[in-house]
């Protein structure tokens, strides 16, 4: 991986999009308070309690823990999961634009970024070819197997994805 | 000061604070993540119900998160402490660090209540799987807890954060 980073650093490839990020309004934000990146990490890590609890708590009923609930009606709490994910998302990009190489050009950047496309694809197939069914299932039936997976890949994704970000720090390139 | 020189000497608050392994540090600030996801994140998924959908609370299905709540708080708990043991003098000469705890106390607690409402009481408005009526003061302090666990939660993720950036001290052996 280190290897990929340094001939990505070496292409100059990103270098027109870390310089244009360097100049938008979000990065002068991020740079120029200096409690600006202690508060956006708060609400960062507030959407991932949100995002986290609502959607884990899905996943799981439809896992077969928590029979007794409609996963329908479970569903409604995912609004908060989605305001989660919104909070995630707007102070991620905040982070990105105030320090674009050290995402750019970070493994463990590139790992969390592929787990979340695969998380979208994931909640695309869901929605597309599981939810209808979903929908009409009584408090105590059983979830399709199709679903159960889904539901499974889900929460790998997620704790996927928390740990990438932790690991963010860890591999923040020398440059 | 003397105390904080002396963990800081410990074997293990030098091999979290200087192992190059990422299953030193980093995989120990990973697990407080994970950890806090599931404590705070399924009891504020519980409180979340609760104010949402108060007229379908279920009071055995969602029992059946509690025990993945306090898997949370133990792996928190541990990864706390190493955490703690790491940098200890950063953390227990800051307030804020003073203000999480208790934040988590109290978040904790209500956590602890609402699991005995769950199992004894009946407590709420809802329709229950067995069929109970509970009563409307009862619903009414349930909605009242539900409301301080999300901001207990808020203030301890928030307070969490700020550490890092709040510290005046970060090693007592270095005096810095």
């Amino acid at each position: 991986m280190g290897s990929f980073i340094e001939w990505l650093y070496g292409t100059d490839l990103l270098r027109p999009s870390i310089e244009w990020l360097y100049g938008t309004w979000a990065s002068d934000f991020a740079n120029g308070y200096r409690w600006t990146w202690p508060i956006a990490e708060s609400i960062h890590f507030i959407g991932l309690v949100l995002l986290a609890g609502t959607v884990g708590a899905f996943d799981l009923r439809l896992l077969g823990l928590g029979k007794g609930i409609r996963p329908a009606d479970l569903h409604r709490l995912l609004r908060f999961g989605i305001f989660g994910f919104g909070l995630l998302f707007i102070t991620g990009l905040l982070f990105i634009s105030g320090a674009p190489e050290q995402y750019f050009y970070n493994a463990a950047f590139h790992l969390k970024f592929i787990a979340l496309l695969a998380t979208g694809i994931n909640v695309t197939l869901f929605y597309w070819m599981e939810f209808p069914t979903i929908q009409t299932l009584g408090p105590t039936d059983d979830a399709p197997r199709a679903a159960k997976t889904m539901a499974a890949v889900s929460l790998t994704l997620l704790v996927a994805v928390m740990l990438f970000g932790r690991m963010l720090t860890f591999f923040r390139p020398a440059f | 000061m003397s105390f904080f020189v002396w963990l800081e000497g410990t074997a293990i608050s030098e091999w979290v604070r200087g192992s190059p392994s990422l299953w030193g540090f980093p995989f120990i600030l990973y697990l407080h993540t994970l950890g806090l996801a599931l404590i705070a994140g399924l009891s504020s998924a519980v409180a979340l119900w609760i104010l949402v959908l108060p007229g379908q609370l279920y009071r055995s299905p969602l029992l059946n998160l509690f025990p993945l709540m306090w898997i949370g708080l133990a792996i928190n708990a541990v990864s706390g402490i190493g955490l703690l043991m790491a940098y200890p003098a950063k953390a227990m000469t800051n307030p804020v660090f003073y203000i999480k705890l208790i934040a988590i106390a109290f978040a904790v607690g209500i956590v602890q209540w609402l699991q005995r409402q769950f199992t004894i009481e009946l407590a709420s408005g809802g329709t229950y799987d067995d069929g109970t009526v509970p009563t409307y003061a009862a619903m009414q302090r349930l909605k009242r807890a539900a409301w301080s666990l999300l901001i207990l939660w808020a203030i301890a993720t928030v307070t969490g954060r700020l550490l890092a950036y709040t510290h005046s001290i970060l090693l007592a052996t270095m005096g810095i």
